[in-house]
């Protein structure tokens, strides 16, 4: 299959904005600014792009929430926070071809009339923003940025923002609270971004790969892309080969993990036991479940979601009470503090876990996780309680009145559950050459 | 306008207007911490979620407003939202916030200073689960000192962060931080600049539990033994609502139960101070503690004061009185209105000239933020009543200089009036002993604000009535009741049942203060709170 998205990586010097010209970079840019921005809003509409950083938000309605009659002036947040566990995409495209980004960021910037922008980038992608920093540096010189681009009068101004290392900071709120300068606590909603975002103003907040689409269904045509939507899926865990792979939205789970051009199976020849699809916040898969089409759609049907699209895949030497500890322990030390469920619930589930699986657990504990895991979902400001809970016990259920539906690693695995309380031990014996 | 209904009551409810104080308006009361009328909203403690017919999931109640909807979206064609505060789902949700708060609380009602008024008991009476369900060990952080009248005792904070926006909002001097995240986070302040500004009280007051201690009141009383008595702060000339809270006691050498104001908190007053009141208020009763009170009349026999009877003493002031020479009653703006009245009504009959001494003048602060909507003034005219006395009086300005010059003076009050020369005679109301008592002829011991009744007017012209909260000292009597006495020792027939007569009569005879409604002024205004029960 053509790659897309990552057509530039593995070509030498590919960050080089004269490398990206060569294979025809910033084409799609000037055909954006002969257009109007409405068609443009109108174009990511019907193209039918979703989000990529999580919740899967049509863009092109995100951006026509904009108010018209606003007189602050509009600001493009590109979302380069990227903290969900298992996932990297992101960091590919920023550290391997920037001038993508660049190129996506200017035509989004266009579309919503925003004259300035800045990538929120994570505090450990050092290499990332230098990368950033160099490649919008070139694009100022070219001008592909900055004053009056291409002749067409349209300014745009690109600054990078390094973050200080909190998952929370990714949240869209939260990552303006942080850009602001304050404590990246998120506010409540409404007011939404695109009313009342960063200093105020009407403010568009998306993630890296979302930003870079408008490119491509420029360069090819809406048809193409809904025939050919590209997506980039990070495999990690047990794999022969984990990374970051480009393939066409909807494809099957079974063919990422087993296909050649993917991840070429299980290492060590084990058998598969479960796969977390989309960033370590969604709902578990087990091995049986897993032949499902990697799409929102088809995920959600599926009891879990497509999420970040950073697939974990688990074997059969994995202890789930131990990988679930690991999760909710990161999202415990994660949480921002602000909203009571997700401060108090989170540490208090860390520590649940922790005794079970030291075999100090017992089997009202089960009950306990799924109860508690109810009562922080859905009652936070922020999807970060969401985010907490659903690995523990599912995605809200319609038929049970939007509780969780406890389709999770407890009810998946409870009898490992089960068996670390009543035996104080792992039912899997990790193999010896593992320690 | 759009009609909602909550909990089967149906009402419309303005443009902007909160879930939360509509359902208050029609008398439904929802539970809630860090939600304050004069903060920015936050939603965080989530103890405030109701259930919105059509909502996925809870939304809290502070922040939810409600829109005109489409005709499409009306449920049950009409309503624009149906919203339950009682339902099985927001129990629930109430249920469970209350034990995760709950997890790390040390429960340590028993010692701690707001048991009996914190929000954490009354809803975990309410809404909670009575056994926790949480085996692991607390987190019990070390209590801190953050300033020279604020204990936080962390291991009870339920992370609300009102101190922390009041900080940032009303003074604007952020001292208070949240410090770490998430389950490790703390109120704290930086090293080296300690919560201290001249409001930092207010902090106290705000804290829906027991996190935040005044070092002044700590250990000092049950608030169930609380008599509430409503005040107003005679700090200065802004005129603050304040609730004055008593408590019996037995002091030591004393046998009777002696009642003490144990501490003074704002009342909320929309027109005058909105929900605070500045410290120098708070704690004005505090700097009375080191000043010796005069408990009994005195009179000056070959040049050194002796303690005699009301009768001797009253006479005595009567015969100087009427010994002759330019006479000159000095009123006070420390006093109320009905005392400065009175004052003024005797002086008339006797044939003496009037005055008013001058208030102390101090430094004007006021707290400026970009968020407040009222900024909080302290007043540099530290006397609450400088206004009414010259009304009452009928006076423009203060004459003191020419006044201290008469032949005889009977001065009221006016603790911070350095006499630099005597008048030849002095007659002196006081209650504490001062520059001018120390050199007074006579002596008459009087009761302060708080044991007495009357009204202020404030700056604006704004009258406000302050009650009787505790008894005087000794024979110290209030000042209204001194002057009826030493208008009968001069001859004069002075009779009032109450403070509330001289108000009635005032009002009448006072020009501009005929629109003054007395039975408004002269409600019911002392109370317990039955609802703590001992």
């Amino acid at each position: 299959m053509e790659k897309v998205l990552t057509k530039m990586v593995g070509i030498e010097n590919s960050r080089n904005i004269d490398v990206y010209l060569k294979s025809g970079g910033y084409q799609a840019l000037p055909k954006a600014l002969k257009m109007t921005p409405d068609q443009l809003v109108g174009m990511m509409k019907d193209a039918g792009v979703r989000g990529r950083g999580g919740a899967g938000f049509p863009t092109g309605m995100k951006w026509s929430f904009l108010p018209k009659d606003n007189p602050n002036p509009r600001y493009l947040l590109c979302n380069a926070d990227e903290s969900e566990p298992g996932t990297c995409k992101d960091r590919v495209l920023m550290e391997e071809d920037p001038h993508q980004v660049i190129e996506g960021l200017a035509i989004s910037s266009f579309a919503i009339q925003a004259h300035t922008c800045y990538i929120y980038i994570r505090g450990e992608y050092v290499n990332g923003a230098q990368v950033l920093n160099k490649a919008i540096q070139e694009a100022y010189d070219k001008g592909y940025l900055g004053k009056n681009i291409l002749g067409s009068g349209f300014d745009l101004d690109i600054t990078v923002h390094r973050g200080a290392g909190a998952y929370i900071c990714g949240e869209e709120t939260g990552l303006i609270e942080s850009l602001e300068g304050k404590r990246g606590w998120p506010r409540i909603k409404p007011p939404f971004p695109a009313v009342y975002g960063v200093f105020g103003s009407p403010t568009i907040v998306n993630n890296v790969e979302t930003l870079v689409t408008p490119v491509h269904i420029i360069n090819r045509g809406i048809q193409w892309w809904k025939d050919n939507e590209p997506k980039l899926y990070c495999m990690s865990g047990h794999l022969n080969r984990p990374g970051v792979f480009e393939a066409k939205i909807g494809i099957n789970l079974k063919d990422l993990i087993y296909g050649d051009d993917y991840s070429q199976g299980i290492a060590k020849g084990r058998k598969l036991k479960a796969v977390i699809p989309g960033g370590s916040s969604v709902p578990v898969l087990k091995a049986d479940e897993c032949d499902v089409a990697m799409d929102f759609d088809a995920l959600a049907k599926a009891g879990s979601a497509l999420g970040s699209a950073g697939c974990m895949v688990m074997d059969e030497t994995t202890c789930m009470v131990n990988a679930l500890w690991n999760l909710i322990k990161f999202y415990a030390h994660e949480s921002c503090g602000q909203c009571t469920p997700c401060r108090e619930g989170g540490h208090w589930m860390e520590m649940v876990l922790g005794r079970i699986e030291t075999g100090r657990g017992r089997m009202e504990d089960l009950d306990l996780m799924l109860e508690t895991a109810n009562n922080i979902a859905g009652r936070t400001i922020c999807p970060l309680g969401d985010a907490l809970a659903w690995p523990i016990a599912g995605m809200p259920d319609k038929n049970k009145g939007g509780d969780l539906s406890g389709n999770s690693f407890v009810t998946k695995f409870r009898d490992e559950f089960e068996y670390h309380i009543t035996n104080k031990k792992c039912k899997v014996t990790i193999p010896h050459e593992w320690n | 306008m759009p009609l909602i209904k909550i909990d089967d009551q149906e009402l419309e409810i303005a443009k902007g207007e909160t879930i939360f104080n509509a359902a208050k308006r029609i008398g439904i009361e929802i539970p809630y911490y860090c939600y304050h009328p004069g903060l920015k909203i936050v939603a965080s403690c989530r103890m405030c979620l109701v259930d919105m017919v059509g909502a996925p999931k809870p939304v809290p109640a502070c922040s939810t407003t409600v829109m005109d909807m489409p005709e499409a979206r009306k449920v049950d064609g009409k309503y624009d939202a149906v919203i339950s505060t009682t339902n099985e789902r927001v129990l629930t949700a109430r249920k469970a916030v209350l034990e995760f708060i709950l997890l790390n609380h040390p429960i340590d009602c028993p010692i701690c200073d707001k048991a009996g008024e914190c929000k954490l008991q009354d809803y975990s009476y309410e809404h909670g689960n009575h056994d926790s369900r949480f085996i692991e060990t607390k987190r019990i952080p070390e209590k801190k000192d953050l300033g020279p009248s604020i204990f936080l005792y962390t291991s009870r904070c339920i992370m609300c962060s009102r101190c922390v926006r009041f900080t940032q909002e009303i003074t604007g001097t952020e001292e208070l931080k949240v410090r770490n995240r998430g389950w490790h986070s703390e109120i704290d302040v930086a090293p080296g600049h300690p919560l201290d500004n001249k409001m930092m009280g207010n902090v106290v007051d705000l804290c829906p539990v027991g996190c935040l201690i005044d070092k002044h009141e700590r250990f000092e009383g049950r608030v169930w033994n609380f008599v509430h008595t409503e005040s107003v702060c005679p700090g200065c000339s802004k005129g603050c609502n304040t609730v004055l809270d008593t408590m019996k006691h037995q002091k030591l050498n004393l046998e009777e139960l002696v009642d003490t104001v144990y501490r003074v908190r704002p009342r909320e007053n929309m027109e005058v101070n909105q929900w605070w009141i500045c410290d120098d208020g708070r704690y004005l009763l505090e700097g009375n503690k080191d000043r010796k009170r005069l408990h009994f009349p005195q009179i000056r026999v070959n040049g050194s004061m002796a303690e005699v009877s009301w009768k001797a003493s009253l006479e005595a002031a009567a015969e100087k009185i009427k010994a002759g020479g330019k006479v000159v009653f000095v009123g006070s703006p420390y006093a109320s209105n009905e005392e400065n009245y009175l004052l003024g009504k005797l002086a008339k009959a006797v044939g003496a000239g009037v005055d008013v001494s001058k208030p102390l003048m101090g430094e004007m602060h006021t707290f400026k933020t970009e968020m407040n909507k009222y900024p909080f003034t302290i007043e540099s005219e530290k006397a609450p009543n400088f206004r009414g006395a010259k009304d009452v009086l009928g006076l423009s300005s203060s004459n003191e200089e020419a006044s201290l010059s008469a032949q005889t003076v009977v001065m009221l009050g006016n603790d911070h009036l350095n006499l630099q020369k005597k008048p030849s005679t002095l007659i002196a109301i006081a209650s504490f002993e001062n520059a001018v008592s120390k050199l007074a002829d006579v002596v008459l011991p009087a009761a302060i604000f708080t044991e007495t009744s009357g009204t202020f007017t404030n700056k604006d012209g704004r009258v406000q009535k302050f009650n009787k909260a505790v008894q005087s000292p000794g024979e110290a009597k209030a000042v209204w009741q001194i002057l009826v006495d030493l208008a009968q020792a001069l001859g004069q027939d002075f009779y009032y049942e109450s403070v509330g007569a001289i108000t009635k009569e005032m009002t009448e005879q006072i020009s501009v203060y005929k629109t003054v409604d007395v039975s408004a002024l002269f409600a019911e205004t002392s109370w317990v709170d039955e609802n703590i029960i001992a």
